[in-house]
């Protein structure tokens, strides 16, 4: 059993477009730690995050869903993601199975010079 | 979560609101004070459970809030995370409304019972620690905008593909006493005028990798008084630092287990000891010395980066704006500070013969912890 704590809004910079493409959106997996992980109240009641249940994961099949693009020179900042992998909020219940997750996987578009790669 | 409002101009000015205040004349609010929120992070009834959603709850523009966020770690257990332990990016900062990631009081490393005698390795017994166990990414990620991060104080190590900290090209951020450890090289990769004070810097890879990595240095970029090691037994290759450039300043930094000291020769800087001299700035700097005389344990088993007071290490410039202490916490010596993160206390020996590379090691002894325990 893993324990997926999960944005459920989107974190919005309202001034700066290449900073809030840095920032966890809706769905975005904020951390993932083991069932029974000591969440903290704020962490348990911000209106910002629900934590959803996995079983039958390793946490290799999971751990994919934390990636995001290195800050290297290869890709300029503007088109970096902060998650590659996301989940379709509207589809998370509070307990799923791995199967479940997958279906609810969504790959993040990357940015090049302004044009949306899917 | 402490919430408090710092900064003398900021208090007088305060001050000078409550004088007014008291005669009736109102004084906008923000004018005088800037807002510290500290939170606690740990497994022990802290403000939060992991770093990254404390990173997360982080509002998006400090500037515009007038706001600096500190995070500190308790030690209540090892922060460990399969993907990146801790990733900033995206908040608009500056000097001082920026981030700063440290420990709680007594949680670090330097604030150990015994910090003086414990091997200077990962140690996550002795103080917060944090450690990526998963394929790539790096423990720490400093991703675009969050100019001015601070990490301070911490233990960061990568047990898997991934470098101990990783930060943006076009970004300034600061590492300061810190013990970070990777099997990827670089271990820290920086970028524009970053600095890092006091780290100690170890590469667990044999054969390939730098040690501490720049992409496009800009002016102020800074390596001072830090300890830049792949173990002995471990194949030396590469520079322990790789930025080319004279917008980099290297001083009282000692740089071992590498083929070269730095990855050019357009480095500044000085008072550097190493075990090769080639790319080694400054004319007080020692290329000459001999690896297995400088440590506790230099050793990939049991590593111990302690300087030994036998060695030939004590030979730096004293610079009290950036290394008046060592990484934990030690006052440098005033004349003659110790070169590396780790200054012996009252050591008196060492002292090695400056620029003559066919006197290997110099004078050494004459202390009083002498040679390895």
């Amino acid at each position: 059993m893993w324990e997926l704590l999960v944005r459920k809004v989107d974190k919005r910079h309202l001034t700066d477009p290449v900073n809030d493409r840095q920032l966890l959106k809706r769905g975005d997996v904020v951390a993932i730690k083991p069932g029974g992980h000591p969440w903290s109240k704020r962490e348990r009641t911000n209106p910002e995050w629900e934590i959803i249940r996995v079983s039958g994961a390793s946490l290799e099949a999971l751990e994919h869903l934390l990636l995001g693009d290195p800050p290297d020179l290869c890709l300029p900042a503007e088109e970096a993601r902060r998650r590659v992998v996301s989940l379709v909020f509207e589809d998370l219940k509070p307990e799923m199975t791995l199967t479940q997750i997958r279906s609810a996987e969504v790959v993040r578009p990357k940015r090049h010079r302004g044009v949306v790669e899917l | 979560m402490r919430v408090t409002r710092r900064g003398f101009l900021r208090t007088s000015l305060r001050a000078l609101g409550v004088a007014l205040a008291h005669v009736g004349v109102s004084w906008p609010k923000l004018l005088y004070a800037q807002t510290v929120v500290t939170s606690s992070i740990g497994t022990t009834g802290r403000d939060y459970s992991t770093w990254q959603s404390w990173e997360d709850d982080i509002p998006a523009d400090l500037v515009a809030a007038d706001v600096q966020h500190v995070g500190e770690g308790f030690n209540d257990s090892e922060f460990t995370a399969a993907g990146v332990v801790l990733n900033v990016g995206g908040h608009t900062t500056d000097a001082t409304r920026n981030i700063i990631a440290t420990t709680g009081a007594g949680q670090s490393f330097r604030d150990h019972a015994d910090k003086a005698t414990n091997p200077l390795r990962y140690n996550a017994a002795v103080g917060v620690a944090l450690r990526k166990t998963g394929n790539y990414n790096a423990t720490i990620q400093l991703n675009t905008g969050s100019t001015f991060t601070v990490i301070k104080n911490l233990q960061v190590k990568n047990d898997g593909s991934g470098l101990a900290i990783e930060s943006a090209v076009a970004v300034r951020h600061d590492i300061d006493s810190c013990i970070t450890e990777s099997a990827s090289a670089p271990v820290i990769l920086l970028g524009n005028a970053a600095t890092v004070i006091n780290t100690l810097a170890m590469l667990r890879l044999s054969a390939s990798g730098y040690g501490i990595s720049w992409s496009y240095p800009a002016s102020g970029a800074l390596i001072a008084g830090c300890t830049v090691v792949r173990p002995s037994g471990l194949t030396a290759a590469a520079a322990g630092v790789q930025a080319n450039s004279s917008n980099l300043t290297i001083k009282n930094t000692a740089v071992f287990g590498f083929a070269d000291f730095a990855s050019g020769a357009n480095n500044v800087g000085d008072f550097n000891g190493s075990d090769v001299a080639t790319n080694i700035p400054g004319g007080n700097s020692n290329g000459a010395l001999v690896y297995a005389d400088q440590f506790q344990d230099e050793g990939n088993t049991t590593p111990d980066f302690r300087a030994l007071e036998s060695g030939g290490l004590k030979f730096g410039t004293p610079d009290a704006t950036n290394t008046p202490d060592d990484i934990i916490g030690t006052t440098r010596d005033a004349t003659t500070p110790y070169v590396g993160a780790w200054e012996v206390p009252g050591g008196g020996g060492g002292g090695g013969f400056i620029h003559q590379p066919d006197k290997v090691g110099g004078k050494t002894g004459g202390g009083k912890t002498g040679g390895k325990q």
